[in-house]
């Protein structure tokens, strides 16, 4: 399998195209193709992560060739211990999300275009090794998310989506500055491949790229060359994942979302952020990211996202904004992990990635499924719902506690590696981040019992539990929860050499 | 004799192009026009410049202008009440520009005052532009240019007016 | 007739094609009238025009520059800039036969007025002599004044012409005046000897000298902002573009454009970029440039940002790109001594900008068009659910406002790309973050279209005006879905685009 990782990312591309050749009544059959031309790649990357060689060195699974001559772009990808488990959960999260989308019945059409569309971004963003290729990727998802939110949207759809659009684009644009940057230096130096995600890695950390034959002596404005360009794509990749103060739109887009949507958002979409960290600020900036000052931004920034989320998701009377919070908290131990620059710091980043893809989209669905029985997400309208949809209960006991990182549970493993990587380094604010533990535990606790437990509201003695497509769609997520908890060597060892490689760059 | 003819021809188009900056009336604004572009065909004539005086009468006061009166009447309705409102604006741009121009005057005649200025008798140019004209290298193309110009200006001049005298009855 | 006659006429070709057209045009409306018969020949005519002279251009090698008549220079960067300007017009004649603001009596007239004003503009871009170049000005700009004004019977349209037909007489009397103060200094009209003459002031004529030069400078500049209308010379822009007929706004925003860009960076190179001694000069007129071109962006995008008719938001979305397509000005003119690959970064990335505009802005225009042809839409208001009932022109709407706002894979991301990539590699880099910001503001306006097409309205359909989609709107949508297409495909395969700008380089 030469294309493994064309078939990955294009096969989606495929179906977009049967989709868009059918007629507008066909609604089931598209829904067909859509699971069908998402169920392709899922196998595909099953396969990949199977074939996948974690002792290896470096890319694998590489695919290149020139693409624009006249500017050296190439069509270039390959994996790593870092992009694998994430092409393989956002194939089972887009794959599942068809699932979720099953009874959305307005403009079907659209609807599975769009999606199948944002995969093609999204796979692309984890595989794409040239910098001109993982921009256009990267803006790619910038469209269908707008029209899934804005046209399938709560009420204030309109809002959240341009919210959601401005934002990622205000951090894109400064991205692409920095792109064209790096490129015109790199060319400087006589690159013939000037967008090499690698070699342009190489490059920078060896010293020999500093932009000194763009600006004087390689400073501006004070500032060396390589400084402003890492602020710029950290801005660009913090507005994404989001870290405070750039989050103010993810609440808002998450609320508005269609359910399938919010958990292709909070699932894959958050994550593309922090990879981008870890693959352009990390390992193409080591120099930079390992300043003591950049560093311990970084994980201030993390720090503050942790405590600062779950203060806020505990505020939270919405269901859904209550987990959209829970989000950013979670994504701050990413950032903190990373910025720790330790074994178990960077892993544990990583694996928090993964972990909360599943933790996390878990939880909108089980938040979708309430909102279509019940029509609201007040978490004081319920009570007792355990009492009527056993089940149902029983799966989002598991997402609850694997959220909260209870022992056992696959967020457990990764949070507790983030702490401890990054006590040896910065002990104040590690131990300062286990209060975010606290809270975090507080309120999915406090949400447990309100909604599930104790009385049961007499609205709901008919609540019917699950059935079996929205089981088929919760269950998986809820396997690997536990699955990863249990056996997190599982994943730790397909992301610990590659770790491994990153951190020899700051030896 | 030749001073004479420039102040004379000077004064009609200075006192024309007053007429029009400051005429309530943009229909006298036009016709004062007429005036400006006459006294500069004078201008041109006392030079010896005999055929761009011509020119000058012929497709200006004959071809612009009254394509200029076309457009006014377009807007007769309110012709009187020009919106000025935001373009007041330009008077700044417009302001600089002027007094730049001023600038380069100054500069002009700075040059020409240190130089001998041998001033040639006038003679007729017609003859040497004529054979311009159909030199292939010379302004043949301008001049067959010129006539596609004209040619479409007038047909488009002739359109919009013929759509005024059409329109009004059924209104 | 002398075979040196043969070849200067063979160059010509193309504009030929143009004027034939007119002249049949013109014929066929005088024997056959106001019939349907007349209406089809002469928009057939007019198209078929259009299609000879790309064909005659097509079949022109521009290699080796050639010079006709001894004022035209038939090289390769006049070869592209004829090709986006023909060809615009054929899109604007079809445009102008399915626009149903045109009355029937008047629709025959209205194509001579178009490859009038085609004719002028590729005469323009084609010449180096200042005597030309104020023909060819006049020939673009006087058809474009009637057509403006096109639509008398709307109040604004008329307007429109009235203050086209001011302020573009004023453009042409202050950039004629420019050019006469150059003629008086160097007694040529040919721009190199301009050039020497420019340069030759400036070391040896003293404060004067200088004086000189900078006045008819900033004469010529005036005179072209205007036509670009570039920042503080954009006033007649939006009120033009709104009140004329549509196809006029996406003529005088596309071919109108291009050839004033044409002409700006012709003139800029024949006459300034001669000047190797007197650098510091240069670099003050491009970091002048440069505040323009981030002045126009940023005031047409935030202005454009209020708008609520379409039409009217495309003029002022249009000022901007002008800004932005002064950055490859502002670079060239920065650009040090005789670094010449420094002058062809910046003209590589106008050119490039402007070729991604173009489809852009046509496309969108056509979009207009459309909706308007069918459902007699015009505000945002009157967009809203239109999108689900449209879905292909919906669909290459947005298409076309992402290529205007610059995300890939459509064209408008190459050029963005290229003016991004100038001006860095310039020491502009203020003016690409400006320009950068830009861009996210542009979105915000653009995305105001889908939102109305497709997230507003509810679900009762809107009555179509027309019924069903005759033939001329149906080759019309084809022919924006061809524009779509290429929009997409040259986002994400711009080789050849490349090789052909560097081909059309000066």
């Amino acid at each position: 399998m030469d294309h493994l990782l064309s078939l990955i990312v294009f096969t989606p591309l495929v179906g977009v195209l049967a989709v868009m050749m059918m007629p507008r009544d066909a609604k089931d059959a598209m829904r067909t193709v859509a699971a069908v031309a998402t169920f392709v790649p899922l196998v595909l990357a099953t396969w990949l992560w199977w074939q996948y060689d974690p002792s290896g060195v470096g890319y694998q699974f590489i695919e290149q060739g020139s693409w624009i001559a006249a500017l050296g772009v190439e069509y270039h990808v390959g994996v790593d211990g870092l992009s694998i488990p994430l092409i393989w959960l956002s194939t089972l999260l887009l794959f599942l999300g068809v699932f979720a989308s099953w009874k959305i019945d307005k403009g079907v059409k659209g609807y599975m275009m769009l999606l199948l569309l944002l995969e093609v971004g999204i796979n692309g963003v984890f595989c794409a090794l040239d910098f001109f290729l993982f921009y256009v990727f990267w803006e790619i998802m910038l469209l269908p998310m707008y029209f899934l939110i804005g046209v399938w949207g709560g009420p204030r759809r309109e809002y959240a989506a341009i919210k959601f659009f401005l934002y990622t684009l205000a951090g894109s644009v400064l991205m692409l500055l920095g792109i064209v940057a790096v490129y015109l230096a790199a060319t400087d130096l006589g690159v013939t491949t000037p967008f090499n995600i690698p070699l342009l890695s190489e490059l920078i950390s060896s010293g020999q790229l500093d932009g000194s034959s763009l600006v004087n002596e390689g400073t501006l404005l004070g500032w060396p060359f390589l400084k402003w360009i890492f602020v710029f794509f950290f801005i660009g990749f913090a507005i994404k994942v989001p870290i405070v103060p750039f989050h103010t739109w993810l609440p808002d887009a998450h609320v508005e979302a269609p359910t399938p949507i919010s958990v292709i958002l909070a699932g894959i979409l958050l994550k593309l952020g922090c990879y981008g960290i870890l693959r352009i600020n990390i390992q193409m900036f080591p120099q930079v990211a390992s300043e003591p000052a950049i560093a311990y931004t970084g994980a201030m920034l993390g720090l503050i996202a942790i405590v600062y989320g779950a203060f806020v998701a505990m505020a939270q009377t919405d269901f859904k904004r209550l987990v959209a919070y829970s989000s950013v908290s979670h994504m701050g131990y990413v950032l903190l992990g990373a910025s720790a620059f330790t074994a178990a710091g960077l892993s544990g980043a990583a694996m928090q990635m993964f972990t909360h893809g599943t933790s996390s989209a878990l939880l909108f669905l089980v938040v979708g499924v309430v909102y279509d029985r019940a029509h609201h997400r007040e978490i004081e309208g319920f009570g007792g719902l355990a009492n009527v949809a056993p089940i149902y209960t029983g799966v989002t006991t598991v997402g609850m506690f694997a959220a909260l990182g209870l022992p056992s549970m696959s967020g457990f493993v990764s949070e507790a590696l983030v702490i401890i990587g990054s006590w040896q380094v910065y002990p104040v604010l590690a131990s300062l981040a286990v209060i975010g533990i606290v809270i975090t535990a507080a309120f999915i606790l406090w949400t447990l019992q309100r909604v599930f437990l104790g009385p049961l509201n007499e609205k709901y003695k008919d609540f019917p539990d699950a059935d079996r497509r929205e089981l088929f769609t919760m269950i998986p997520l809820a396997f690997l929860c536990l699955l990863f908890g249990v056996a997190p060597a599982l994943l730790l060892n397909t992301i610990v050499p590659t770790i491994e490689s990153i951190r020899n760059l700051f030896a | 004799m030749l001073d004479f003819m420039f102040v004379f021809f000077a004064a009609i188009a200075l006192a024309g192009g007053l007429v029009m900056a400051f005429h309530q009336s943009i229909v006298h604004s036009a016709f004062a026009l007429v005036a400006v572009l006459f006294g500069v065909a004078g201008l041109y004539w006392t030079l010896g410049a005999d055929l761009l005086g011509a020119t000058q009468i012929l497709l200006y006061v004959g071809g612009v202008t009254i394509l200029l009166l076309f457009a006014v009447m377009l807007s007769t309705r309110d012709a009187g009440r020009l919106a000025i409102g935001r373009y007041i604006l330009m008077a700044p741009v417009l302001g600089l520009l002027g007094a730049g121009l001023l600038r380069v005057y100054q500069g002009v005649i700075a040059i020409s005052e240190g130089r001998e200025l041998t001033l040639l008798e006038p003679e007729p140019t017609s003859d040497a532009i004529g054979q311009l004209f159909v030199d292939p290298h010379g302004f043949l193309l301008p001049f067959e240019v010129l006539s596609v110009l004209l040619l479409v200006v007038l047909v488009g001049a002739v359109t919009v007016a013929r759509q005024q005298q059409e329109g009004t009855p059924d209104a | 007739m002398s075979p040196e006659m043969l070849t200067d006429l063979q160059a010509l070709m193309p504009e030929i094609w143009l004027v034939a057209a007119i002249v049949v045009t013109l014929t066929a409306d005088l024997i056959l009238g106001h019939g349907r018969t007349a209406r089809t020949v002469t928009g057939v005519v007019a198209l078929a025009g259009v299609v000879g002279a790309l064909l005659a251009l097509g079949e022109q090698d521009t290699s080796v520059p050639a010079r006709a008549f001894g004022v035209l220079s038939v090289d390769g960067y006049a070869w592209f800039f004829r090709a986006l300007i023909i060809s615009a017009t054929g899109l604007v004649i079809l445009y102008g036969i399915i626009f149903r603001g045109l009355e029937d009596r008047t629709r025959n007239e209205f194509h001579p007025m178009l490859l009038g004003a085609a004719f002028g503009g590729c005469l323009l871009v084609s010449t180096d002599n200042l005597l030309m170049l104020v023909l060819g000005m006049e020939m673009l700009s006087l058809p474009s004044y009637i057509m403006a004004g096109w639509q008398k019977r709307e109040r604004r349209s008329a307007e429109a012409a009235l203050k086209y037909l001011v302020y573009g007489a004023l453009a042409s009397g202050l950039m004629l005046f420019g050019f006469s103060l150059l003629y008086g200094m160097s007694g040529s009209l040919w721009l190199p000897d301009i050039g020497l003459a420019i340069t030759e002031q400036w070391e040896l004529g003293g404060e004067l000298g200088r004086m000189l030069v900078v006045g008819s400078t900033v004469l010529v500049f005036a005179g072209i902002g205007f036509k670009v209308a570039a920042f503080p010379f954009h006033f007649w822009a939006p009120d033009v573009y709104e009140g004329s007929p549509a196809p006029v706004t996406a003529m005088l925003a596309v071919a109108s454009k291009a050839a004033g860009i044409g002409l700006l960076l012709r003139f800029v190179d024949g006459a300034f970029l001669g000047m190797v001694v007197s650098e510091d000069w240069l670099a003050r007129l491009g970091s002048v440039t440069a505040v323009i071109a981030a002045v126009t962006m940023t005031y047409g995008n935030i202005t454009a940002v209020k708008q609520t008719n379409v039409k009217r938001l495309l003029a002022y979305s249009s000022i901007a790109h002008a800004g932005f397509l002064l950055m490859g000005v502002a670079v060239m003119l920065t650009a040090t001594g005789d670094d010449r690959a420094a002058v062809e970064t910046g003209q590589q990335a106008t050119l490039m900008y402007l070729a991604t505009y173009y489809f852009g802005t046509l496309g969108a225009f056509g979009c207009l068009m459309a909706l308007a042809d069918r459902f007699g839409a015009e505000d945002l208001d009157d967009y809203e659910g239109l999108g689900r009932q449209a879905p292909w022109i919906g669909v290459m709407f947005v298409v076309f406002l992402a290529s205007l706002t610059g995300l890939p894979p459509t064209a408008g991301f190459v050029g963005k790309w290229f003016v991004f990539r100038a001006a860095i590699s310039s020491g502009l880099d203020w003016l690409a973050v400006v320009a950068a910001l830009n861009a996210a503001v542009a979105l915000f306006y653009y995305m105001k279209i889908p939102v109305s097409l497709f997230l507003r309205g509810g679900d009762q359909p809107r009555v179509a005006d027309v019924p069903g989609l005759g033939l001329v709107p149906r080759v019309a949508n084809l022919s924006i879905l061809v524009l779509a297409a290429a929009t997409v495909w040259l986002g994400l395969m711009f080789d050849d685009l490349i090789a052909w700008v560097n081909a059309s380089l000066l």
